[in-house]
């Protein structure tokens, strides 16, 4: 899978079919998520809801949502009671272990206890089937109870796997001799199967479910070797080494759908190996050198001594494998989506603890039978801990699904298009996912503070999930981690919750990106004046006064040659007084129309002179920096009328004028220590100037009470 | 005296032309940008003063300073007149900082008064100052520094004012008509009544004046002036 060359695109109102394309190449999720948007046909693809307006029916639903997620977390505390039923009956398993002894005959004590782990099995069955139980369906389409009644059939099946594994196994003729091992072996199929039995019920789980279900039988043929059943137990014995396998595929699948390419190529040969070692062991090795009952077994070669031999090759094997499969798992974890870690944590660290507790089994078979025993047990509830471990990650699942009663928490307060962004990115613990709101006219792309934005580039790791109202208008684009769309009806679940508030959020963000392009429409009419005027400056001087002081230089010239007539003399030397007038009065329209010194020397300048030409003492402090020219120029104008109220209201006085750029942009402050007022029509002076710097994102304050002197502050944001 | 100039109104170089022609010096070179200057200067003959605009293209904001800088970095020797629609403090003082002696900065309505403009190009010839008396004045009218200059007599003020200008000591006292021993004693009470150092150096004593002028510190270290306050409030 290859990420193209990103690249945002302006869209009208549906998202654009060649951007859907190109999605759906990219990233063949895409395709199921975004069908044809003209199709209208959203309904029956289960990703794509429509959203209607607000009515009693769709509160009804929304409860009913609601009351599905709370009963999605009585369910996970069925499993909790099962858990803790298993563990009573650990302990009572505990109660009964008495080896290390050598002697496996079933005491009075054992006699008494001898029920308990089967009482416990039970107990532990019925717990989860009950929350295995359908829970009362929330049917939207036919495709959605199609696929929950499948959902239930497979359920059903994984439930009499599980009984059927408890019977078979509860009978265990080494119960009573060796129980420690027996209840181990217990266990471990029961986890399986209910983890195969669990997994029937999820999202893009049936593959592995499967695949629990083959590692049940293998463990379960694994079991029958122990039994002297004729012909059956060395077949099975042949299987039976293929369950360490089995479980290193599981480990390196779940949750996923499929195997990378390195998993597999391991597996695979992990898979032939075993089949030839354990085969040639057969061929080597009597059953009592195995520890398995004597019964019917195809003796060849035992009688040439190569079954050490055999023995240390398979442990050697084992060993190397076990040593390549946690890098394997430590690889793949490392790579995990947060939702995903926080589900596989406790089986890689369960499946990390029994691969190490499997490597010495095989390097210390030189040990005494004893150590061996001890060995054994460890590894056989090593094995017991990764079967729990499926079950309480297929719990964590469930109680992931918790998070959507916080989310519909969340969603209850007034939500605002940034606050159901963050709650989305909580709930799913996806920190980059991004919501995106339609705007109402179809003109394109929000994002969450109102800003114009393009479609998502179509990116491998990224999937966008649209979400439509009843006239089918795209209301909002939610884009998240593709990992996630293993969790689809957790992720499906906190979409659908979200709609109501996202469409009042999209209301929010339409109405934030109207302001911000009134804003802008401010601004840009406020820069636009300015630059008339900046031009009408430079048309004056670089027109009507370059003619005029041309035409007072012909004039002095002419005046030098007429010297010797007074009468001309004079009437020039008026002429020329005219013109200066004239030159004057047209510097000072020029300069109120635009100080050019505020554009070619900056703010400093330009205020000092504005101040030389005043009749009060002014001081000025402005650091020689420089701004955005509408900046400076509003400034410049907050100043100016400052400076003019001071002298016209505030009397005898003096004035500062001070300039700083801090966090919020340049503050410029006008204070003077004269009058002061505190009547409005003063203020009222300075109302067209607050609207200029409002435009520019900024803010005016105008305070002055008599006798305490004015202070006009304005804040104008540097962008 | 040869002159060189640039402006980008072909109407107001035509103009001065005439009038700098008909007054008797030579125009070697009328260039249209500041860079245009730069490039054909060497070929003309070498001028003695250079007349340029402030604002030229190709940003008509302050091309004429940055000419002024360069040609004075080039010959040391030619004198510079700055000519400027405004008359802006700042600009005059960026030319004083950026160069020393034989510069000047005036309005550019001035250029008619051609005995205005033939002495400003000669005392720049010179290697004096000029700075627009309309600064200098509009300086000295605020009131920013009334409470030192009040202290001083007419004379005094009188002085100051030519002082600012950039005038000489000959040259102040050939203007109001003092002897010029006269002149330096009124020089000198007037610098120390502002707490500026003396400095022979006639155009760093012009920075000195004008920066006093300009600086908007309200705390003057000085004693009162000798005389009584020739003019009140």
């Amino acid at each position: 899978m290859t990420t193209r060359p990103g690249h945002w695109r302006e869209a009208g109102a549906c998202p654009d079919p060649a951007w859907l394309d190109e999605c759906s190449q990219v990233q063949p999720l895409t395709r199921r998520i975004l069908p044809t948007i003209e199709g209208r046909d959203f309904r029956a693809l289960g990703r794509v809801r429509p959203c209607r307006a607000v009515t009693e029916a769709d509160v009804a639903e929304r409860q009913h949502l609601d009351r599905a997620a709370v009963d999605k977390v009585e369910r996970t505390d069925w499993f909790s009671c099962g858990a803790a039923c298993n563990i009573a009956r650990s302990g009572s398993d505990g109660s009964r272990c008495r080896w290390g002894q050598g002697d496996y005959r079933p005491s009075h004590r054992v006699k008494f206890f001898g029920r308990l782990p089967e009482v416990g099995v039970v107990c532990q069955t019925w717990l989860w089937g009950f929350a295995l139980l359908p829970s009362p369906p929330v049917p939207r389409d036919t495709a959605d109870v199609r696929s929950r009644r499948m959902a239930t059939g497979w359920g059903g099946v994984g439930f009499v796997m599980l009984a059927t594994a408890t019977l078979v196994l509860a009978t265990e003729p080494q119960l009573a001799l060796a129980p420690a091992h027996a209840v181990a072996g217990i266990l471990v199929g029961v986890g399986f199967a209910t983890t195969a039995a669990l997994l029937f019920n999820q999202d893009h789980q049936r593959g592995n479910a499967r695949l629990f279900g083959l590692l049940t039988v293998v463990w379960l043929c694994g079991r029958l070797a122990s039994h002297p059943v004729g012909a059956l137990t060395w077949a099975a014995f042949l299987v039976s080494n293929q369950t360490e396998v089995v479980v290193a595929a599981a480990l390196l699948r779940y949750p996923a759908d499929r195997l990378q390419r390195s998993s597999k190529v391991f597996i695979v040969s992990s898979a032939i190996a075993a089949g030839v070692l354990q085969a040639s062991t057969v061929l080597t090795s009597t059953p009592a050198e195995l520890g398995l009952p004597d019964t019917t077994w195809p003796h060849l070669l035992q009688d040439r001594g190569w079954g050490p031999v055999t023995t240390e090759v398979r442990s050697v094997w084992l060993s190397a494998a076990a040593v390549v499969f946690l890098a394997l798992l430590l690889r793949r974890w490392l790579r995990m989506a947060p939702l995903e870690r926080r589900t596989l944590t406790p089986i890689v660290s369960t499946a990390t603890f029994a691969g190490l507790a499997t490597t010495p089994v095989f390097l210390n078979a030189v040990l005494s039978p004893q150590r061996q025993q001890t060995i054994y047990l460890i590894r056989s509830y090593a094995a017991v801990a990764v079967a729990a471990a499926f079950v309480v990650s297929a719990v964590q699942l469930a109680l992931s699904r918790a998070a959507l009663v916080t989310l519909v928490n969340r969603l209850q307060v007034p939500s605002s298009p940034g606050n159901i962004q963050s709650a989305l990115r909580e709930a799913l613990l996806d920190r980059d996912l991004e919501v995106l709101f339609a705007l109402p006219d179809g003109s394109g792309w929000v994002d969450d503070r109102g800003c114009s934005r393009g479609l998502p580039p179509p990116a491998a790791n990224r999937m966008p999930i649209l979400t439509q109202n009843a006239e089918g208008k795209p209301l909002a684009l939610v884009v998240v981690d593709n990992r996630l769309d293993r969790y689809r009806t957790l992720l499906d679940a906190a979409v659908n919750l979200s709609r109501f508030a996202l469409e009042n959020a999209r209301l929010e963000a339409g109405l934030r990106a109207q302001l911000l392009a009134v804003r802008q429409a401010r601004a840009r009419l406020l820069s636009a004046s300015l630059e008339q005027r900046r031009q009408l400056e430079r048309d004056l001087h670089d027109g009507a006064q370059q003619r005029l002081l041309a035409i007072g230089l012909r004039l002095a010239a002419v005046g030098a040659s007429v010297e010797d007539d007074p009468a001309t003399s004079a009437a020039i030397g008026l002429l020329r007084k005219e013109l200066h007038v004239a030159l004057d009065e047209l510097r000072d329209l020029a300069r109120g129309l635009y100080p050019a010194v505020l554009t070619q020397a900056g703010l400093g300048p330009a205020l000092e002179a504005v101040i030389e030409r005043l009749p009060v003492p002014i001081q000025l402090d402005i650091p020689p920096q420089r701004w955005h020219p509408d900046v400076e120029s509003a400034a410049y104008l907050v100043a100016c009328e400052g400076l003019t109220n001071a002298v016209h209201h505030a009397g005898d006085c003096t004035v500062r004028i001070d300039a700083r750029q801090d966090s919020s942009g340049l503050r410029i402050r006008i204070a003077d220590d004269g009058r002061g007022s505190d009547s409005l029509d003063q203020r009222g002076t300075l109302r067209s100037l607050s609207d200029r710097v409002t435009a520019l994102g900024g803010d005016l304050t105008v305070t002055s009470s008599p006798n305490e002197g004015t202070v006009v502050e304005a804040v104008l944001p540097c962008e | 005296m040869r002159i060189a100039l640039a402006d980008d109104s072909a109407l107001f170089r035509d103009g001065l032309t005439a009038l700098l022609t008909s007054a008797g010096l030579e125009v070697v070179l009328d260039a249209r940008t500041g860079e245009e200057l730069l490039t054909r200067l060497p070929q003309a003959p070498p001028p003695d003063v250079v007349i340029l605009d402030i604002r030229m293209p190709p940003t008509f904001t302050d091309e004429g300073l940055a000419a002024a800088v360069a040609i004075r970095e080039r010959s040391p020797e030619v004198g510079v007149l700055v000519l400027s629609t405004y008359a802006e403090t700042a600009y005059a003082a960026r030319l004083l900082e950026a160069a020393t002696g034989g510069i000047g900065y005036l309005l550019k309505d001035r250029v008619d008064d051609v005995a205005t403009l033939l002495g400003a190009l000669h005392r720049i010839n010179l290697g004096e100052t000029v700075v627009d008396p309309d600064i200098i004045r509009r300086l000295l009218a605020h009131r920013r520094r009334a409470s030192v200059l009040d202290h001083l007599t007419q004379r005094q003020s009188q002085i100051l004012e030519q002082m600012a200008q950039g005038r000489s000591n000959a040259g102040i006292a050939k203007h109001l008509q003092l002897g010029i021993k006269t002149v330096e004693r009124h020089i000198a009470s007037v610098l120390t009544a502002l707490g500026i150092n003396a400095d022979s150096d006639d155009n760093r004593r012009v920075l000195a004046v004008l920066t006093w002028l300009r600086s908007t510190d309200s705390v003057v270290p000085t004693p009162p002036a000798p005389g009584p306050p020739m003019t009140g409030e």
